[in-house]
């Protein structure tokens, strides 16, 4: 009898060995193999949730929201958190959660718009100086390094002083100045990925520039791209909220997570939630998106072996 | 019989900061339609820059400095070198095809086997739809590709080198071009799965009527497939003749080296043969012939004065001066 049960316990396990045999021999894509890898990081997947819970929020904020995030109520001024307002009101009364869910579409957005300006003109930028080389790198590199030589906090700060401070502007001014890394780094992939048989070969088979650069070679260096993308909207939503503390960035009264603090300091001693629940709001996004950021370097590398 | 291809006294050099590299230095090479020329030669002998200076996809820093190369394009002679950027594209992968040595980095890893050829075929023969995956099968299906349905959508990784090698080749060949070069095709596959490859290759030849100039050093695959040999050292050609007469009266101190060097499975041999010496510096050729260092025929008047190339038959050209000036 128990050897009868050890020999059925021993078959399932040889049908489990063969069944996950069989699944290992169906062909995979890149993208399964990526999330069959990242999956095994809790920390990334748990940064991965929060991004999307974040972004459904922001979408379906007006919906949700008790309260009309610019609606003055000056009866309640600086009221602390309470089952009626869940993070308190502000120093003109409105309710700082509704203002917060309001805030979080501007944080979001400013971050992904910016991200996906420094991107493309990174992408553009790096490809043509890496593929090229010569007399066009050298330009281009050397512009990139007198970028990198002046502070982007101050950079940011002449150009919204220039161009006049509002979220279309944070944006693009944002944008303009973060493409510098990733301009480097996709240089720095062009210039291995150039030399490789398979460009040759699309050479040889007719293609030209253009087709070479974004069909033949820019595929093969976007996994690094994409970490910096990542990374990238962290450090951007990051600038916003400087710049909006700043009063440079997103005017009141339209809120976002940075101007609610600037609101905030001056309460800090009396009415600590109004800096602390945007604070931690930044705090949790930033973190969010740097640990789904790692957690896509490991799962992107090929040098890690499983 | 008109000439595909004509090679003109080709020279391509290298500008490197040590000084110029004379890799190829006056090439003159004819290929008739339908027919297979092999390009013979050590590593570094200028072969593979042959074949990149007809693609004009010589790397830099190579330039190609004087010649012609004149391809049978739609009933006209056109000279390769002189053409415009866009038209060369035209002829690249459409009327001339390449395929490489190593089949494995020879293709995109982050494309389909499928969507890679689908993009000539879309690049040259304009066609979409169902039609351009009819043709993307068509042409697996000639390079004799099992379970094409499944193979189109896989990736490079998971074919082996001789499916990869096949696939470059149906890449190659679904433009229908008038010229193949293979360099150095079967190198990295294993015995095996290079007598199948030469096999699909040379079946194709008749098939699509095709010229083929192959590049090698393997003097088996030489034996095998090619009509006429050309024998390179150095950046020149030392010999030009037809199979039968290489193999069996080979003139060229180097190329009886060469074929002395190929092991006879009928001979007992304590010591393989092999030419003494290596190919010399490119940076500072040896003067007069430049196989002189090595030669073990070799007089005076070789460290002196280059030879010219010498008649021996309507077929057969030798650039030394056991035979001539």
């Amino acid at each position: 009898m128990t050897q009868g049960l050890g020999t059925s316990k021993e078959s399932k396990k040889l049908k489990k060995i063969k069944k996950e045999k069989i699944m290992k021999d169906r062909t995979e894509g890149i993208w399964q193999i990526i999330w069959r890898r990242l999956k095994k990081n809790k920390f990334a997947i748990f940064g991965m949730v929060v991004i999307i819970l974040l972004s459904i929020i922001a979408i379906v904020s007006p919906l949700i929201s008790p309260y009309n995030p610019y609606e003055q109520n000056l009866t309640e001024r600086l009221q602390p958190p309470s089952l009626k307002h869940l993070c308190g009101t502000d120093e003109l009364g409105r309710d700082v959660f509704s203002r917060m869910l309001y805030g979080s579409r501007i944080s979001l957005s400013v971050g992904l718009i910016a991200v996906l300006i420094a991107t493309t003109i990174g992408i553009i930028v790096g490809s043509i100086s890496g593929y090229f080389g010569g007399v066009v790198d050298n330009i281009l590199m050397r512009f990139v390094d007198i970028m990198l030589s002046i502070p982007t906090l101050f950079l940011i700060l002449m150009l919204i002083v220039f161009l006049g401070p509002s979220i279309f502007n944070v944006m693009l001014v944002i944008g303009l100045t973060a493409w510098t890394d990733l301009a480097r780094l996709v240089r720095a992939e062009f210039l291995s990925l150039k030399n490789r048989e398979y460009v040759l070969a699309a050479k040889a088979a007719g293609a030209g520039h253009f087709r070479i650069i974004f069909r033949h070679i820019l595929p093969n260096a976007l996994s690094p791209v994409f970490v910096s993308v990542i990374f990238g909207v962290a450090g951007a939503i990051l600038l916003e909220s400087s710049l909006s503390f700043l009063g440079l960035g997103v005017q009141p009264p339209t809120a976002s997570w940075g101007n609610i603090l600037t609101s905030g300091k001056d309460y800090i001693e009396s009415a600590w939630w109004l800096s602390f629940f945007p604070g931690f709001a930044i705090f949790i996004t930033v973190m969010s998106y740097n640990l789904l950021g790692e957690g896509l370097r490991d799962a992107l590398d090929p040098r890690l072996i499983e | 019989m008109m000439s595909l291809l004509e090679i003109e006294d080709l020279h391509t050099y290298f500008y490197t900061s040590d000084g110029v590299i004379k890799a190829v230095e006056g090439i003159n090479l004819r290929i008739d339609s339908s027919e297979t020329v092999s390009l013979v030669g050590e590593s570094g002998s200028g072969k593979t820059l042959t074949a990149l200076s007809i693609m004009r996809l010589v790397p830099h820093p190579g330039k190609i400095i004087k010649g012609k190369i004149l391809f049978l394009n739609n009933g006209g002679n056109v000279d390769l070198l002189s053409i415009s950027e866009e038209d060369i594209r035209n002829i690249r992968g459409k009327k001339i095809s390449m395929i490489f040595q190593e089949p494995f980095t020879s293709l995109n890893p982050v494309f389909s086997i499928g969507y890679q050829i689908a993009e000539v075929v879309r690049l040259h023969l304009k066609l979409k739809g169902n039609d351009m995956i009819n043709k993307v099968k068509e042409s697996l299906n000639l390079v004799g590709i099992p379970d094409i349905n499944r193979i189109i959508k896989s990736y490079p990784h998971e074919l082996s080198g001789g499916m990869r090698q096949r696939v470059m080749i149906a890449m190659a060949l679904v433009s229908n071009p008038k010229l193949l070069i293979a360099d150095e095709p079967t190198t990295a596959l294993d015995v095996t799965i290079q007598a199948q490859i030469l096999e699909l290759i040379s079946d194709i030849k008749t098939k699509l009527n095709l010229s083929v100039l192959l590049i090698t050093h393997d003097l088996g695959i030489v034996k095998e497939i090619s009509d006429k040999v050309v024998i390179m050292y150095a950046g020149k050609i030392v010999e030009v003749a037809k199979k039968r007469e290489i193999f069996e009266n080979p003139l060229h101190p180097y190329t009886v080296g060469l074929l002395k060097s190929v092991p006879d499975i009928n001979k007992v041999e304590k010591r393989l043969y092999t030419i003494k010496g290596s190919i010399p510096n490119p940076l500072e050729f040896p003067s007069g012939c430049r196989f002189n260092p090595r030669c073990p025929e070799a007089m005076d008047i070789c460290k002196i004065k280059e030879p010219v190339e010498t008649k021996i038959s309507e077929t057969h050209l030798v650039r030394c001066f056991k035979y001539g000036k």
